[in-house]
This record gives structure tokens, sequence and C-alpha cells, in this order.
């Protein structure tokens, strides 16, 4: 019987008409200014898997930094004792409590600050609400979910009020499960403007995953702490969300150097400059491009995997908060939502990574006392991990012809 | 507790799902339907509404300081019914006829009309235009040429501006309006319309009264025709 249910969502995705239809004004156009190096995102003859030899580099410092979080992350139990004990035991009292906290933060392990916890909680409200402003704000500048899905005006009041209701339920935490399934039934209707688009409102469905395994009766309850799985499902999603983000921008690479050319304030970015070091300043928009999204694809990967998720967390959260004040103002308005998600995943106490059995492998080892076992373990898994995280698509891409896009 | 089982989140959200298709297909049957991108074709018009028509002098007027301007075919335009000679205008002291009359143009051809020319032509001739309705044009944008945008502030008060402008349209006006491009290069801004059903119109009095209101004067406004738009999707995470 489980197995039929499943299928069922299944069958209907397949029958629903998913044609992309004739409404291109329905999106925010980014009109490149300039022209791009078309070249550099096909296949280039006699470089290593027919990248072009920038984006192999950029590709590079992506994987040789996955590789270091991953390898560090696999021995995170045995740093943190080596640093508490071994490094900094001499520390006492407030400074050894700070140091504490600091390194179970940095490790995702529990943090026991009565403030961390309240945070927290204060997160999850936020978290749960801030849809409905979203929300309110799309219906109110005649949107659907986003700002930048612009409704028909004949249709527009039919779905602004669809919206209003599923605001109001959201404010109210009234039947949730009803509210998280309209959520993604919402964002499976986007099938109708094309995958890219579903692609793009993935996170949307983040919250909708926590209302559909909240109680009925959520009206009665504060609900102000995640379960360790609903915890999982929002790192997933999430995480997952942002990771195919990370590679649209590759796979649409014009609509990417679109917005850098009507904001260019984007491209000062400190950690895309790191990404792009050592690249050919001929290929400025280009390299921007590739490194931007290999950014937000490792940022995505770790969340998904629970590598660092509070330290890859924060810096997504220092980078929504910026483009939100700083690069895109108003307009980003509804990146409050993905804040306040992004806020529930760092200040929870419940994380845990999808890598645990290789963690598991090595301490094994480490009892049996087979060192070189322990690092060779922990350095083949970080390696693979690393090489297919971003290789295999930014390979695949060569073979497809965007340049019509 | 009591949880949703897998049956009734599944029926729920496939609920939502088709009646979010059905309201879009019962609703935007142009946006099912319609493939092929109408052009400058014989149903592309411009219809002027002119507070002050009154009777057949004030048509004379109009057709007289519309000959002259490329574009529109004001042989074969079609004026108001029931207007009065001037004779009779002038006898009778008649009351006034229902407020606003229209002269529906033909464009004959799309690439040659400028409708700054056609607002200055009627406007030399002492009447006014109060709306200048475009239809017939599935896909098109509006495009101004400013001389005055001489720096990026120019640029950015008229982006931001006119989304203000959108904003506060209590009455509903720009709500054809989907975006606004500056290029300070061309000297042109360019008003990208959304996809105008067969039927219905577009004032474009209202992008032209909005550059006039952020300080602006347009020395032309184009209508061009898109074929085919650059589909984009949200982006800035």
């Amino acid at each position: 019987m489980r197995h039929r249910l499943l299928l069922f969502p299944v069958a209907v995705l397949a029958l629903l008409p998913i044609t992309v239809v004739y409404a291109h004004e329905r999106f925010i156009r980014h009109d490149l200014k300039y022209p791009l190096h078309e070249e550099y995102f096909g296949r280039h003859a006699g470089m290593f898997l027919g990248l072009q030899p920038d984006m192999l580099r950029i590709g590079t410092t992506a994987c040789i930094l996955l590789f270091v979080f991953l390898f560090i992350f696999f021995f995170r139990q045995n740093l943190d004792v080596f640093i508490e004990h071994r490094l900094l035991f001499r520390l006492r009292g407030p400074a050894q409590r700070l140091l504490h906290h600091l390194a179970n933060f940095l490790t995702d392990k529990p943090v026991t600050l009565p403030s961390f916890h309240a945070i927290g909680e204060w997160a999850v409200v936020l978290f749960l609400r801030s849809p409905a402003l979203v929300l309110m704000y799309s219906a109110t500048n005649d949107s659907l979910v986003m700002p930048s899905y612009p409704l028909e005006p004949t249709s527009a009041l039919y779905f602004k009020y669809i919206q209003v209701v599923l605001a109001i339920l959201m404010l109210t935490q009234t039947a949730l499960p009803l509210a998280g399934a309209m959520v993604v039934g919402t964002w499976i209707y986007l099938w109708r403007w094309g995958w890219m688009v579903v692609a793009d409102a993935i996170p949307v469905v983040t919250v909708g995953v926590v209302y559909l395994t909240s109680p009925w009766q959520s009206y009665k309850i504060a609900i102000t702490e995640l379960s360790e799985q609903q915890v999982k499902w929002v790192r997933l999603v999430l995480g997952f969300g942002f990771l195919a983000l990370g590679w649209l921008k590759i796979y649409n690479y014009h609509l990417t150097a679109g917005v850098a050319d009507n904001y260019p304030a984007v491209m000062d970015d400190p950690m895309i400059h790191f990404f792009a070091m050592g690249t050919d300043p001929a290929f400025r928009r280009e390299n921007w491009i590739v490194a931007f999204a290999l950014a937000e694809v490792l940022s995505g990967f770790m969340v998904m995997m629970g590598i660092f998720t509070r330290v890859w967390g924060s810096l997504m959260l220092w980078v929504f908060i910026k483009l939100m004040i700083v690069n895109f103002g108003w307009d980003e308005i509804p990146h409050i939502y993905p804040i306040a998600a992004t806020a529930a995943i760092v200040f929870s106490n419940k994380l845990r990574t999808e890598f645990s059995f290789v963690e598991r492998i090595q301490q094994k080892a480490a009892r049996e006392g087979r060192p070189f076992l322990r690092v060779a373990t922990v350095a083949f898994a970080s390696v693979t991990i690393a090489v297919l995280a971003v290789f295999t698509l930014l390979y695949a891409f060569t073979f497809i012809d965007r340049s019509h896009f | 507790m009591k949880f949703a089982s897998v049956k009734q989140i599944i029926v729920m959200t496939a609920i939502t799902c088709v009646a979010l298709f059905a309201l879009d297909y019962y609703k935007n049957p142009q946006l099912w339907h319609s493939r092929s991108v109408g052009m400058a074709r014989p149903g592309v018009r411009l219809t002027l509404w002119i507070n002050h028509m009154c009777c057949l002098g004030c048509l004379a007027d109009v057709r007289q300081a519309l000959a002259g301007v490329p574009g529109i075919d004001v042989d074969n335009a079609t004026d108001p019914k029931q207007l009065l000679t001037q004779a009779e205008a002038k006898m009778q002291g008649a009351s006034l006829p229902d407020y606003p009359n229209a002269v529906e143009l033909p464009i004959s051809d799309l690439k040659k009309l400028d409708l700054v020319a056609v607002d200055r032509a009627l406007r030399d001739k002492g009447v006014v235009a109060g709306r200048m309705e475009l239809s017939g044009v599935e896909h098109f944008r509006l495009e101004a040429l400013l001389e005055h945008l001489c720096c990026g502030m120019c640029d950015s008060s008229i982006q931001e501006r006119i989304a203000f402008l959108k904003a506060n349209g209590s009455a509903g006006q720009l709500k054809w309006l989907d975006s606004v491009m500056v290029d300070n290069e061309k000297k042109t801004v360019a008003a990208h319309a959304r996809f105008l059903e067969p039927g219905k119109t577009v004032d474009v009095v209202e992008f032209l009264s909005g550059l006039n209101y952020l300080g602006y004067e347009p020395s032309s406004l184009r209508i061009i025709a898109e074929e085919k738009m650059q589909q984009t999707n949200h982006e800035g995470e």
C-alpha cells in the first residue's frame, strides 16, 4: 500500500503537462550588457576533462577546499580532544568554557549555552512564520511565492487570495500539515514554468517539510524546536536547493552574468575572489560565474551532507544578509526566509552528518591501533567525495551547448 | 498528538497542485494555447482617447494633425459615431457628448511609428490624447529615447521611481509593465510589457506621463515588437 501511495505522486507528475509555455515575461530579466566568451563553457581539446583552463583551476581550488574540510571533519573528535586537552589544557574558567563552546559550535556538536538555545528557539519561530511574510509581500506585488514570478493579471486575484489564506495558516500555525501540502503542491505546480524554475524554488519546500511533519493541532502548541528528523530534512532540502542553484548558475550562465552586469557589486566578494585566484583576467566575468557557482555548490553540499554545517551555514547567513542589505536592497527582502531557515539549522543542537560511516570506520581503526588505515580511509573517502561533488557536473556541462539560453 | 498520514499528505498535495493547474488553465487560456506571436498585422491598433472631441470639427483637426505622422493609417481610422457637425454644435448649444471620444488608428508600420510624434502632432493642433491605447501586439517593449541620461543616478532614478510609481498606481496604472531597462550608452529606457491578451490594451500615456513626472522628456517613443524574449528565472541567491 505504501509503495502504491508513493507511486501516485510520481504518476501525477508524469501526467502533468509540464511544457513551458510562451510567457517569458513571468520572469525577471537579467539581460547581458556585454557578450560572454561562449567558448569558455564548451569543450577544450587536450585539456583535462575538456575543461577550460580557468574553469579547471577554479574547480581544482573548490575540490581541494572540499577535501580539506572533509578530511578535518572526519577527524573532528580527535582534533577537539587534541586542542582542548593537549594544546590548551592550561586554560581554566571562562576562557576554557568559551573555547569548549566554540569548539562544539565549529564541529557541529551540541552547544549547551542557554543564550544559544534561546536564539535557536527564536530562529525556529522565525523560520516557521517568515514564509507568511514572503507570501504576503508577493501577493501585494502581484507575484507567486517570490516577487520574481509575476502573476498574470487574469488570474492574479485568485492566486493572491490563495497566498493570503496560506499565510494566515502559517501565521496562526493552523493545520500546518495542510499548509505544508499547499507549499509542496504549489512547488509542483511550478513545473508548469519549466524545470529551472522548480530547481530555483527548491528552498521553498524546506518549510513545507516541517509543516507536513507537524501535528494537526499545531495551533494549540508553541513550536520552538525541531525534531532530529525535521532538522535532517531541513538540512537535506535546503542544502540540495542551494547545491542545485549553484549548478544552475553555470548551466544557465547567461542569466548569472546578466545579474553581475546589472548589479556589479556582487562581483566584489572575498570568498569568490578566493575561488577565482590565479585565473586569467580576460575571462573575469566567466571566472566569476564559475567561482560564484562553485562557492554555492560547496555551501549547499556541506549543509546537505552535514559537514561543518554551522560553519557553512554561518557563511551562507552572511552572504544572504549581505545580498539583502548591501547588493540588491529591498528587491531581495524575501531573503528573510532562507536566512531564517539557515539560522534554524545553525542554532540547532541536533545536527548529524550523512557521512557518519566514515567517522565510524576511522574510529574503529583507531581502537584497533591501525593509524595508516585511519588516514587512508579518511583520505580516500575525502578525495572521492570531493572529486565526484565538483567535477562530475562540471564535466557533463561541457557537452551541453547552452549558448542559446 | 495526531500527525498527518502519508495518504493525507499525498491527497492534499495533489489537490493543491491540480487546483492550481486548473485555475491557471481556466483563467489564462492565452498562455496555454498561444504559440504564435502577433506582429504588425491589420489587428495592431492605436486608439487615441481625446476628452475634447465634441464635433466633426475637432475630428477634422485630429485627422489633419495625424496625417503626416508615419506608421499610422489615418485614412482607415475608425471615427467616433454620432458626432455633431460644427454647425450643429454651434447652433444647438447641445449637451456635451459622452466623454471621452476615441479615434482608432490601424498601425501600418510599427517600426516607423513614434508615439511622441503622435503626441506632439496633436498638441500642435491644440488637442491632447488623454490615453493612447495600444492593442494587437502580444509581446513588445516601449523604447524611449532620453537625451538627458547624463549619469548613473539618472539611470537608477528611472529604475527605482518607475517601480515606485507602479506600486502607487492605485487605479491600476502601469500594471502592464513588467520591468524597465536603462541603457545609458544608447540613451534609451525600455519598458518591457507583460503578455498583452487579445482584446486588451496598454495605455502608453501612463509610461510617458511617468517619465515626465520623473523629470524626463523623451524625444521619441517606439514600440518594439518582440518575437522571442529571453527566458530567465529568479536569481540573486
